[in-house]
């Protein structure tokens, strides 16, 4: 009866559901992204007054982590030397809960790499509103150990869904244990070894790049993977990721 | 699939609404297109084609079968009695149902003994009795309600009189159980009348029984042109409130869902038929009995499938419902509604500002359909909706059915509560009928024409898609401003047509010629029309008797979209020339009105001007000598001098150049005028001569004809009229002069339509 009745199930919790009867689904302008609007709702967008570098929300955060138009983290990056105006910006999609928190340690940890559909069309919105459209793709890459135990790359994959060309230049170093293991202090206490290496015969002079990755957290990663961009001549580096942790 | 099923009812209704515009084949492609460039499946898109292509052919065979198979020449009939008797005034009519074929029955009926009697007529009677069949009248003028089509859209293609019929003439047959529950229906239409106090009855018989004819015709009018009718008709709302009440009381009964459910399945089609089965009743049951189905059934739904599903069978059973304005209106608003719920729902929170928005949607959605067969709009139409739908459906819907219950058990106590309602009502309907009296808020547009109403429709769908989104200040405003754009050009539209036009309306036995000059630059009606009415006893009366100021004149101006008349010329006193200029004072503005210069004497020609006078339209009496020009045309007043002692002769006649032609436009000027007007002005030689007194001999003299030697008459005048007119020596005068002749009893509404210096003459009949 599922003909019938234009029942879908849920990519994410498996429930059934109905696309929204709309007027753009009946002009064909709905983009069936595969999710219940139950869970479509338990995400939540980043919206708002945001941190102009990182992207993070300053409505909830305390006076004492936002000063001006930045919050505290990014502060204290802009004062570090060697890493002031590394990162010119990052934007996220989704405030980073216990919800996507879930749903992207699926994709990542049981390889349900398919789950990723439903960010397509908010990433795609979000690369095309907030970056030039000349940049550079860059995926953050993993390890080569890393991906032999998931394999694929779940930044790659993400990247992949914005439909313009990648450039994996970069190579990871792979005696750095797992950034989802670490706290702060320990992802911190590593900033100034590099974690990245560029691939050598690229030519990045005067172009801008932007990397993807699934989430931003404590900005290391990518500030790491921007700097050795940069040090490679790349002109400036943004960042575009899922969530904001 | 359910889109498929959703995108077939879409595509179902373009194949059958193909074969009246081409415009409809044109969306099918655009769709295809559009299809084609989303990269949808091939096989796809050819299903949809081939549900066109199905519905496009299945309309197509039935059209072909649709076609009479009773000999014009039959004299005895037998059959049935298929909806309920109606009579209004000293008219009977039904459908009439023999072994063949349906017929329109019409009887005057001659005594108000026999129409007493014949009050007892019930549906699925079986008459037997001796009759003529005519044919409906073929439409004759452009724009305005097409009889003959209407008829033939129900199978209908003669129109039964019977020579004699009385009660006599029917006897009971073994009632069908159809016959018995509109029998039922008759039966309750006539309790009304005596649950409901006078005031309420109208509204009650309409509200609970979808019976519209006890309602006074001011007050329907009044609903009608402030956007309310549809309150009137039964629908979704009330279908909504009596399933669940009847489901409520089975479950306090105890009987178990599934069963409530079952039973609820059989008594909705007999409630269709109890409340008159119009389009809108059938699309609210047939959505109400798919949607307990899947719940008896325990399937889900998409609100969508419903809506589809009830389409499509409502097209496979009888196509010509796509071209009833009842059925279109109620599948466009309500799956507009349904479509919009989810936008509204999410972006709104206030249940005032969701009703405001829902009432919005559905304003837009019918407006172009309203426009099109209505050809005005009423400003006051959103807020009055507001107001009222929310006091019927909530207040005086549930009210009058728990009346209309109670009164079963005591009439008393019935009537007590009804009165509850009488104030508030009445206080309704007589705001309704002040504020239609003095047309507030009426926008007149004209008749949309189909690209316009796709692109009222295309900027409709283009301002809800923007809707749905993110909604930013620019975004929307471009999009309103775009939906704007398209009214607005409709409503300028004689401002921007470069034609000019010369129409002589088919307005009977009488006269009314509009004269629309190009880019609107002036627009004059000659006469109106008039019906002669008799002062008929009580019995006899029509509801709404037919006027033709009233029913031709007035709407065939608002359908083309006339604001404003700057010239009313009224050439004399004569009722089949002025008497619809009542109905036109009342709805039309005019900034100029003529009239012949001499004495006035008739009752008709003084109340005109005492009512112009208090609408405070200036009058100008004209006489020879008067005239003015526009760039590219000019207008001559060649008579009345001022001291003719006839009426006929105390006609305004003007003259005219306009469109590359010379016209003599006469009233009912008659031989002692014609002369006069040929000593005068010896020299005028016209191209058009709309003849004097609708053809009759007393006018058009051979010495007239020779002098001013026209290349074509006009000749306005009544089918079957009981002078005689035309006059068959006119006729042979002005074949002597190689005049073509053009007559409205044969040709419906003659029209000249003209760009700068050239133009054709056209005729709708023929």
């Amino acid at each position: 009866m599922d003909i019938l009745t234009g029942d879908h199930y849920c990519l994410w919790c498996e429930g059934r559901y109905f696309n929204d009867f709309n007027w753009r689904y009946l002009l064909g302008m709905s983009t069936n992204d595969g999710i219940c609007s139950e869970c479509r709702e338990s995400l939540l967008s980043i919206s708002g007054e945001i941190c102009r570098i990182c992207g993070r929300m300053l409505n909830n955060l305390s006076k004492e982590f936002r000063k001006g138009e930045l919050c505290l983290d990014c502060i204290r990056w802009e004062d570090e030397p060697g890493w002031a105006g590394v990162l010119v910006k990052n934007r996220s999609v989704y405030q980073y809960n216990d919800f996507l928190k879930g749903i992207l340690s699926r994709i990542k940890f049981r390889g349900d790499a398919v789950m990723v559909s439903p960010f397509m069309s908010p990433l795609k919105t979000l690369f095309k509103l907030e970056f030039p459209n000349d940049v550079i793709v860059v995926p953050i890459p993993l390890s080569s150990e890393r991906l032999y135990e998931r394999g694929f790359n779940q930044a790659k994959v993400l990247a992949e869904l914005l439909d313009v060309q990648l450039k994996e230049i970069l190579i990871r170093d792979s005696h750095e244990g797992k950034q989802s293991k670490k706290n702060r202090r320990e992802r911190l206490a590593v900033i100034n070894q590099s974690l990245f290496k560029c691939i050598d015969n690229v030519d990045l002079e005067e172009k801008n790049v932007l990397l993807v990755d699934d989430i931003y957290t404590t900005g290391v990663t990518i500030r790491n993977a921007a700097k050795e961009l940069l040090n490679k001549g790349a002109n400036k580096a943004y960042s575009l990721t899922v969530a904001r942790g | 699939m359910t889109d498929a099923l959703n995108r077939s009812a879409v595509l179902a209704v373009l194949g059958i609404a193909a074969h009246k515009s081409v415009i409809f084949t044109f969306i099918l492609m655009v769709i295809v297109l559009y299809l084609v460039l989303k990269k949808v499946k091939f096989s796809r898109v050819a299903c949809l084609v081939l549900v066109y292509l199905f519905f496009y052919t299945y309309f197509a065979l039935i059209d072909q079968a649709n076609h009479s198979i009773v000999l014009s020449g039959e004299k005895a009939f037998s059959g049935k009695i298929r909806t309920i008797p109606e009579i209004d005034g000293d008219r009977l009519s039904f459908v009439f149902q023999t072994s063949k074929e349906k017929m329109a029955f019409s009887y005057r009926i001659p005594d108000i003994i026999s129409k007493e009697q014949l009050e007892d007529l019930k549906p699925g009677m079986v008459c037997r009795f001796q009759g003529t069949l005519q044919t409906p009248s073929e439409k004759s003028v452009p724009n305005l309600f097409d009889y003959r089509e209407y008829l033939r859209d129900r199978k209908i293609h003669w129109i039964l009189t019977p020579d004699s019929f009385s009660f006599r003439s029917c006897k009971n047959s073994s009632y069908t159980l159809v016959d018995r529950i509109q029998q039922y229906r008759q039966m309750l239409i006539q309790k009304t009348s005596q649950v409901f106090p006078a005031e309420l009855n109208g509204l009650a018989a309409a509200l609970l029984l979808g019976e519209r004819q006890q309602i006074g015709q001011r007050i329907l009018n009044a609903y009608q042109s402030l956007g309310l009718t549809h309150l009137l008709a039964v629908s979704g709302l009330h279908v909504g409130i009596i399933v669940a009440l009847i489901f409520y009381l089975f479950i306090r009964a105890g009987l178990t869902r599934e069963r409530s459910y079952e039973v609820l399945l059989f008594m909705l089609p007999v409630y269709a038929i109890l409340t008159g089965a119009a389009p809108s009743v059938i699309r609210a049951v047939c959505m109400a009995m798919i949607v307990i189905g899947t719940l008896r059934f325990k399937l889900r739904l998409q609100p969508g499938t419903a809506i589809s599903a009830a389409l499509l069978g409502m097209i496979v059973y009888n196509p010509y419902f796509v071209f009833q304005p009842g059925f279109q209106l109620s599948y466009i608003v309500s799956f507009g509604l349904v479509l919009s719920a989810p936008a509204v729902m999410n972006k709104l929170n206030h249940p005032l500002f969701r009703l405001l928005a829902m009432s919005t949607v559905a304003q837009l959605l019918s407006l172009p359909v309203v426009l099109f067969h209505f050809y005005e709009l009423s400003l006051l139409s959103l807020p009055l909706n507001l107001l009222f739908v929310p006091f019927i459906s909530v207040v005086v819907l549930p009210l009058f059915l728990l009346v209309f219950v109670l009164s079963f058990l005591s009439v008393d106590v019935s009537m007590l509560l009804a009165r509850l309602a009488t104030p508030p009502v009445s206080l309704a309907h007589q705001l309704f009928e002040i504020l239609d009296q003095h047309n507030a808020g009426q926008i007149v547009f004209g008749r949309p024409g189909m690209l316009m109403i796709l692109l009222m429709y295309a900027a409709t769908l283009f301002l809800f898609i923007r809707l749905e989104g993110i909604v930013t200040k620019r975004k929307i405003s471009l999009a309103v401003g775009i939906l704007l754009f398209v009214y607005i050009i409709q409503w300028c539209l004689p401002y921007l047509n470069p034609l000019g036009k010369v129409t002589f309306l088919d307005v009977g036995q009488g006269d009314s010629t509009l004269i629309e000059l190009p880019f609107n630059r002036g627009t004059y009606l000659i006469d109106t029309g008039g019906t002669l009415t008799f002062n008929k006893e009580p019995w006899k009366r029509k509801k709404d008797p037919f006027e033709v100021g009233k029913d031709i004149t007035v709407p065939f101006l608002k359908s083309k979209g006339i604001k404003k008349l700057d010239y009313l010329i009224l050439t004399h006193g004569d009722l089949d020339h002025i008497g619809g200029a009542d109905a036109v004072l009342s709805e039309m503005k005019i900034k100029h009105l003529l009239y012949g210069k001499g004495p006035l004497e008739g009752e008709l020609e003084k109340s005109l001007l005492k009512k112009a006078a208090k609408k405070d339209v200036p009058v100008s009496f004209v006489q020879a000598g008067n005239g003015w020009k526009t760039q590219g045309e000019s207008f001559a007043v060649l008579s009345p001098i001022g001291n003719e002692q006839e009426k006929n002769n105390r006609s305004i006649v003007l003259l005219a150049e306009m469109g590359g032609l010379s016209w003599l436009f006469t009233g009912d000027l008659e031989l002692a005028g014609e002369i006069s007007l040929l000593e005068r002005f010896p020299n005028i030689k016209i191209n058009v001569l709309k003849a004097g007194h609708h053809g009759s001999n007393s006018s058009t003299s051979p010495l007239f004809v020779k002098s001013l030697a026209p290349d074509i008459a006009v000749i306005s005048v009544g089918a079957k009229n009981r002078f005689g007119h035309p006059n068959p020596q006119v006729l042979d005068t002005l074949k002597k002069n190689r005049v073509t002749v053009f007559r409205t009893d044969k040709d419906g509404t003659i029209q000249y339509r003209f760009f700068r210096e050239h133009g054709q003459f056209s005729n709708i009949k023929r």
